[in-house]
């Protein structure tokens, strides 16, 4: 090492930051280097007088005054965290209350689109299996769909009369007061003649006498409504759907009343043809109480020739649903089985078309997801 | 001074500083403090104010402003004592605090100084940390006022007249024999610079000690 490289190294040298080597080197030098030797005496010195250099004392607050700062700053952190997370004493009373009231909340949720409750409320709506696409079409159907589940649901044989399926089909069936409904079906049908243009004349008494045989004979009181969705030129004519509809002033909005029907545009009167006329229904009464509520109806739906009976249903002599009702597969096969307790729904099973029984639950509206039998 | 005993305290501080957190003797009040123990904390206090207050004065050079950084000092200490992992002694990562809190407020003393008339009891600092030649004037030069204080304060005023840079170096080793190890620490500066920032710093208060005393 040069002499100028020792003079630098002197500082580290008194510290004794220097290796072994260079120690060596340093002290070899300095044993002929007076300049250094002088440098590191004088280097010596001032170091001790900086070291003699008094400390000051702090002052007797100094450390008072920094624990007042840091309580406040430790009280300051604690209450933001309070603000955050209550103790638990406070806290788990309101997450238990929260809890609570979730669970309540999901439950009512999980109610209403119970498949149960669905069945039990859900006006009978035909969809065909295939979803269309959303077209003009399929928007009108649904709110066909909707205005005949209000016109079912507001025109019952008795009071709290619901239909079990396919309520859209039908006109509501007039409250059948014993001996009345003769001549009060006459009328309509007389009406309804021309709306059924189409189903020619001898097919209809094919029908009806179709239907004699299959009705049983314990039909004490049998009174027969026909109800046939025909197709129709006129939107007055459409069908007892749209005479529904025209009667009930209160839902013109909703529904299409006969006056409003004919602003509709051709392409809606077309497409509601289309779904009225699919297949016919046919609606008998087969027992009645003495006041003339009816006790058991039955329903049929007429394919061509053929009447395929669909449902049963029993009421209450108040007009309430009562009893075992019953879907049946165009097969004769049952449906479905359900028990109702004064309106309520009780029970309600569920068969495949071969009959046996359906185990897992149903899905959200298999019921009323049927295809359409092609005629 | 024995030559061989500074050089043994050397070497042990440099392996008391290898060592780590294991030698820390305040590991302990440093864990209870994490757990919001403030009577720990009030022992560090106790413990090092003086040493800060120290170091902070012959930074800052005010004894007033020294009192208020390192009551800063420590309640930032408490406020991150969390984020402390122990890989320094605790009194190493203090001072750290110390000396950077000094440093600014220097820095804010030394703008506000800009902008007031150069007092004249004070020694003029130049960039190369000496003390420069006092312009001419009536008044008695720097030197003929240090030598009219006493030793001590002459050499207090030779430090006061350093850069921040080499006077916190002189500060930290002779002053509170920090290691070169720590003090790189401290400082985040390589060990090389300190050593070469030391040498510098203590030739310059030689001579301006010399100046100052006449002799050493």
């Amino acid at each position: 090492m040069r002499h100028n490289d020792i003079r630098h190294m002197l500082s580290e040298y008194i510290d004794g930051a220097v290796t072994r080597k260079e120690k060596t080197e340093i002290e070899n030098h300095l044993k002929s280097c007076t300049e250094c030797r002088n440098a590191l005496s004088e280097l010596k010195k001032t170091i001790e007088h900086i070291k003699k250099v008094e400390e000051v004392d702090s002052p007797a607050w100094m450390t008072q005054k920094i624990m007042v700062k840091v309580r406040a700053e430790a009280e300051e952190k604690r209450s933001l965290f309070q603000r955050l997370f209550y103790p638990l004493a406070i806290k788990l009373p309101i997450q238990a209350v929260a809890v609570l009231f979730l669970a309540v909340t999901a439950f009512y949720i999980y109610q209403n689109i119970n498949p149960v409750e669905r069945y039990a409320e859900a006006p009978g709506v035909i969809e065909p299996k295939k979803e269309p696409p959303a077209t003009g079409l399929t928007m009108n159907k649904q709110k066909i769909e909707r205005d005949s589940s209000k016109a079912t649901k507001q025109a019952p044989q008795a009071p709290g009369y619901k239909s079990l399926d396919m309520k859209y089909m039908y006109e509501k069936p007039k409250l059948p007061a014993a001996g009345e409904s003769k001549p009060s079906s006459a009328p309509e049908k007389s009406t309804e003649q021309p709306a059924s243009e189409k189903a020619s004349p001898d097919k209809r008494e094919r029908l009806a006498a179709a239907s004699r045989p299959t009705a049983p004979a314990e039909e004490r009181d049998l009174i027969k409504e026909k109800e046939f969705a025909a197709r129709a030129k006129k939107p007055e004519e459409v069908s007892p759907y749209a005479g529904a509809v025209a009667k009930d002033e209160a839902r013109g909005k909703a529904a299409p009343s006969a006056a409003s029907a004919k602003a509709l545009t051709q392409q809606e009167k077309k497409d509601k043809d289309a779904i009225l006329i699919e297949f016919e229904l046919d609606k008998i009464i087969s027992r009645k109480y003495p006041n003339g509520i009816p006790e058991t109806i039955l329903t049929y739906r007429v394919i061509n020739t053929g009447r395929y009976k669909i449902a049963e249903e029993h009421f209450t002599k108040d007009g309430v649903r009562h009893g075992i009702q019953i879907e049946y597969y165009d097969s004769g096969q049952i449906k479905t089985k359900a028990s109702y307790g004064n309106g309520k729904l009780e029970w309600y099973m569920e068969f495949n078309p071969d009959g046996t029984k359906k185990t897992e639950k149903s899905k959200k509206n298999w019921i009323w997801l049927r295809q359409h039998p092609q005629p | 001074m024995d030559r061989g005993t500074n050089t043994e305290t050397a070497l042990s501080n440099k392996m008391i500083e290898r060592e780590g957190a294991t030698t820390d003797e305040d590991a302990g009040l440093v864990f209870s403090c994490k757990k919001g123990d403030l009577d720990a904390f009030e022992s560090l206090v106790r413990k090092y104010e003086k040493k800060m207050l120290n170091i902070s004065f012959r930074i800052a050079g005010s004894h007033e402003d020294a009192c208020e950084i390192v009551q800063d000092a420590f309640v930032s200490a408490y406020r991150n004592i969390k984020n402390f992992r122990g890989q320094s002694r605790f009194l190493t990562w203090l001072t750290a605090i110390t000396i950077n809190l000094s440093k600014n407020r220097l820095k804010q003393l030394r703008a506000r100084r800009a902008h007031e008339p150069v007092s004249m009891d004070d020694p003029i600092r130049t960039d190369d940390g000496q003390v420069a030649a006092d312009p001419p004037s009536n008044v008695p030069s720097v030197l003929d006022q240090l030598e009219k204080r006493d030793a001590r304060q002459k050499v207090q005023d030779c430090i006061e007249a350093l850069e921040p840079d080499f006077r916190e170096v002189i500060v930290l080793r002779d002053m509170q024999d920090f290691s070169y190890d720590e003090i790189s620490n401290m400082l985040k500066v390589r060990e090389g610079t300190i050593k070469s920032r030391l040498f510098r710093a203590r030739e310059a208060v030689k001579e301006c000690l010399k100046r100052a005393l006449g002799k050493l």
